[in-house]
């Protein structure tokens, strides 16, 4: 039935596809026409652009903001807004959908790697514009982080403003801490980890010593660097301050990594449902169920009830500025005026507040030193309008005034200085294309789906699996992968 | 000519659907023989000639996905059948209707279930720590808990459970359908014979299920290639290390490319499995109508 669903949904996509590919051929002539026409005369009506916006909080009075904003934007660039935020769990299905057709003009782009997009013939070049824009705006990025949402040398996307350098910590419960008396400046390696998992699964063997970062997902990275690939099929080990391109399972840093959690999992510290776990380190901790756990952290303070010990210090991985980053499609009717937006949305406070924050007064109040709260009694999830804790999913923060939740007023002037303060990846900009190889690749991706988190959590024994791991890899083609990795990675650092 | 036209006109809006929605979009499948670019579309996109399907074959994957997908789909079509078929002349058998209704409803509600509500319950059996099967292997059995999510040798044996259970509600009330559409003559005048109620099954109710089963197991196996994806991918919890037992070529398309957004390549394997499915039915179909003309499809 499901499967039936799921041709269904694909016939779906080429009507739609057909349908769009028509109007596309109709509507560039007429509306060429038009906008010849009706540019002379200063009263023309304002243009709407369809903001797409990625959301994991709720947005049900995405409409009034809206409303606010379009008063700022028919004022000052005669443009309407449409904002459409898309849910976090369905998010590649739809922006797929959504960019065969003309309902998207601005959307984050985020999930799939940059380059595919750009393979895909999905997305706008961008240099001209970006020649042409004003100095306020170009002062944003700096070269490198301009380059990191460049693809064959030429700009797809404009990055956003979050934490690019992430440090790895252990996330303790505090109760427990205080508890046993666990001194939590002495851990600073994983070998420091393994007597504080002890203590803690002998004195409440009832809870998980430690537990995944989210569902299935044990650490989100942690030394090693994918170059732009979520499969992480060829790394740059040591936060990628090396220039080879090596088999992650082979490198010293995913075997140190392993082999210490496939202790603590023989140990029962390690949640032994790990591979099936659908909840949040953050949620088990807070809750009582779990002790600790490791997360890829920026300089945001650690959620109440829960302290932090860096193991890792501060980096940037190399895809880091294309994580997430706002393009326009390439299907856009206006693409002019989507920029003008794109544009005054790293410029114009006014607006970046209203579309972040939400409306004053009623998402949120403002306090006294320059942060903001929620008005009584409303938090992140009950909020109508989540948009503040979720900054780092909107184009340009910095603008706004931080969410109290955050830790500091000076929040988004902190979370600058550290993103300049971390090590950053000799290969920071290069993004792999796979698209010569997407057979070997592709076999690649379904191995390292096989063993990788398995692997991470230390629920299999890495002695055992990582040489199956390589030979099932080497007849999937991963010398081939790696190699063009490699010579793409060469080719990219001579050029820098 | 009268009569019929109006019994045609009839025909009209399942036409047009069937013209919209299935045979209009078929067009589409050009883009399996195309690499697709999203800025020039489906017609102007440069054609790869079969380049999109090279990914299906050439890895070492093929032939576990091509065989797990087969094999399970037969599995689920023969015991399916039998499972419904038995059920189905068992509810024929109950004189309380009351009893019937009780049972029917019974029958068809996992068939209602959402596979995602499927998989908790899986999962409420077979979770490590707190399962149902772990508790009872660990607290009446004195046994070793069992690691279910990371070893895939007992998984044919599940996935077939929960296929199973989920789906044979549906099929015995289509078989029960035809199963009371049996002249009573039949059977009454076979007890008066001295027929036993086994007998009668054997020699009535079988014989007029046949071309029923016939028809029924001939669409199934149409989509052989195709495999129920809630259940090969949300089932197993999308554990990758249970993949050997558990991947399809539906769940290895969608594992591979969904990174990759490259709609050629699935497009290819949909018009793969959808080929060799109709190949398939064809000949399965000559079969059938070489034994028994009247049990064919067409």
């Amino acid at each position: 039935m499901c499967v039936q669903e799921e041709t269904m949904k694909k016939r779906r996509g080429y009507t739609a596809g057909i349908i769009c590919a028509c109007i596309l051929g109709l509507i560039p002539v007429s509306c060429s026409k038009n906008g010849s026409a009706s540019a002379k005369s200063s009263s023309k009506a304002p243009v709407q652009i369809n903001l797409v916006l990625l959301k994991v909080y709720d947005f049900s009075d995405a409409q009034k903001v809206q409303d606010e904003m379009n008063k700022i934007l028919e004022k000052r660039y005669n443009i309407d807004v449409k904002l459409t935020y898309v849910d976090f769990g369905s998010w590649q299905q739809q922006t797929n959908l959504l960019l065969l057709g003309t309902d998207c003009d601005i959307l984050p782009l985020f999930g799939t790697p940059l380059s595919t997009y750009v393979a895909n013939g999905q997305l706008l070049e961008l240099d001209d514009y970006y020649a042409k824009s004003d100095g306020t705006f170009k002062s944003i990025w700096s070269p490198v982080e301009l380059q990191g949402t460049k693809v064959n040398g030429k700009l797809y996307s404009i990055t956003n403003l979050r934490n690019f350098a992430n440090k790895y910590s252990l996330h303790m419960s505090q109760k427990i801490v205080g508890e046993l008396n666990i001194d939590i400046s002495s851990v600073k390696t994983l070998e420091d980890i393994t007597p504080v998992l002890a203590k803690v699964h002998k004195a409440h063997p009832e809870m998980y010593a430690m537990v995944p970062q989210t569902g299935d997902t044990f650490v989100n990275g942690w030394m090693w660097d994918g170059l732009g690939d979520e499969s992480w099929i060829g790394v740059l080990p040591e936060k990628g301050q090396t220039a080879k391109v090596q088999n992650v399972f082979d490198t010293a840093d995913f075997k140190q990594f392993t082999g210490m959690t496939h202790k603590w999992y023989e140990a029962g510290y390690i949640m032994s449902d790990a591979l099936s776990n659908r909840e949040s380190g953050e949620s088990l901790v807070v809750n009582g169920k779990a002790f600790s756990f490791f997360n890829n952290d920026s300089n945001a303070a650690p959620v109440p009830g829960t302290v932090t010990s860096e193991i890792i210090a501060p980096w940037t991985v190399s895809n880091s500025y294309s994580a997430l980053s706002y393009g326009i499609s390439v299907n856009s009717l206006h693409p002019d005026e989507s920029w003008t937006l794109l544009q005054a949305l790293y410029t114009d406070a006014d607006l970046a507040t209203l579309l972040i924050d939400g409306v004053e007064g009623v998402h949120y109040v403002k306090n006294g030193n320059g942060s903001i709260s929620y008005p009584a009694g409303v938090t992140a999830t009950t909020s109508t309008y989540g948009g503040a804790a979720q900054y780092w999913a909107y184009p340009y923060a910095a603008l706004t005034p931080p969410i109290d939740t955050l830790g500091s007023p000076d929040f988004f002037k902190e979370l600058v200085a550290f993103n300049k303060s971390a090590i950053v990846s000799k290969a920071a900009g290069f993004l792999f294309d796979s698209t010569s190889i997407t057979d070997q690749y592709t076999a690649c991706v379904n191995v390292m789906n096989k063993y990788y988190k398995a692997l991470l959590c230390g629920s299999i024994d890495p002695a055992k699996f990582i040489p199956q791991a390589d030979a099932e890899l080497k007849s999937a083609g991963v010398d081939a992968v790696i190699a063009l990795k490699q010579q793409e990675l060469d080719k990219f650092l001579k050029n820098k | 000519m009268k009569t019929t036209l109006q019994l045609f006109s009839m025909m009209i809006p399942g036409l047009a659907y069937l013209l919209i929605n299935n045979y209009i979009p078929m067009a589409g499948i050009v883009v399996a023989f195309k690499k697709f670019n999203y800025a020039k579309g489906i017609w102007n996109s440069p054609w790869c000639g079969f380049k999109n399907f090279r990914f299906l074959f050439t890895t070492r994957d093929a032939f576990v996905i091509t065989r797990n997908t087969l094999c399970y789909n037969l599995v689920f079509i023969v015991l399916g059948t039998v499972l419904a078929v038995i059920v189905a002349v068992i509810l024929n058998e109950l004189t309380s209707l009351r009893l019937k209704k009780v049972y029917q409803t019974f029958i068809l509600v996992p068939y209602l279930i959402s596979m995602v509500v499927v998989s908790y319950i899986v999962y409420g059996f077979l979770s490590q720590d707190n399962g149902f099967l772990n508790n009872l292997l660990v607290h009446v059995f004195g046994a070793k808990k069992i690691s279910w999510y990371t070893e895939p040798k007992r998984w044919p044996y599940i996935l077939t459970a929960v296929s199973l259970w989920k789906n044979f509600g549906y099929t015995s009330i289509i078989y029960y359908a035809t199963v009371i559409g049996i002249d009573t003559a039949l059977y009454e005048a076979a007890s008066i014979d001295g027929a036993s109620k086994w007998k009668q099954i054997r020699y009535i109710t079988l014989p007029e299920l046949r071309p029923t089963i016939i028809t029924l197991v001939l669409l199934q196996l149409g989509r052989v290639f195709y495999s129920d994806f809630g259940l090969f991918y949300q089932v197993p919890l999308n554990s990758g290390m249970l993949m050997d037992a558990t991947n399809t070529i539906d769940t290895y398309v969608y594992r591979g490319l969904t990174q990759l957004n490259d709609i050629g390549r699935a497009s290819a394997a949909g018009f793969y499995q959808a080929v060799l499915g109709f190949v398939l039915i064809l000949t399965v179909n000559k079969l059938v109508r070489s034994i028994d003309k009247e049990s064919a499809l067409f």
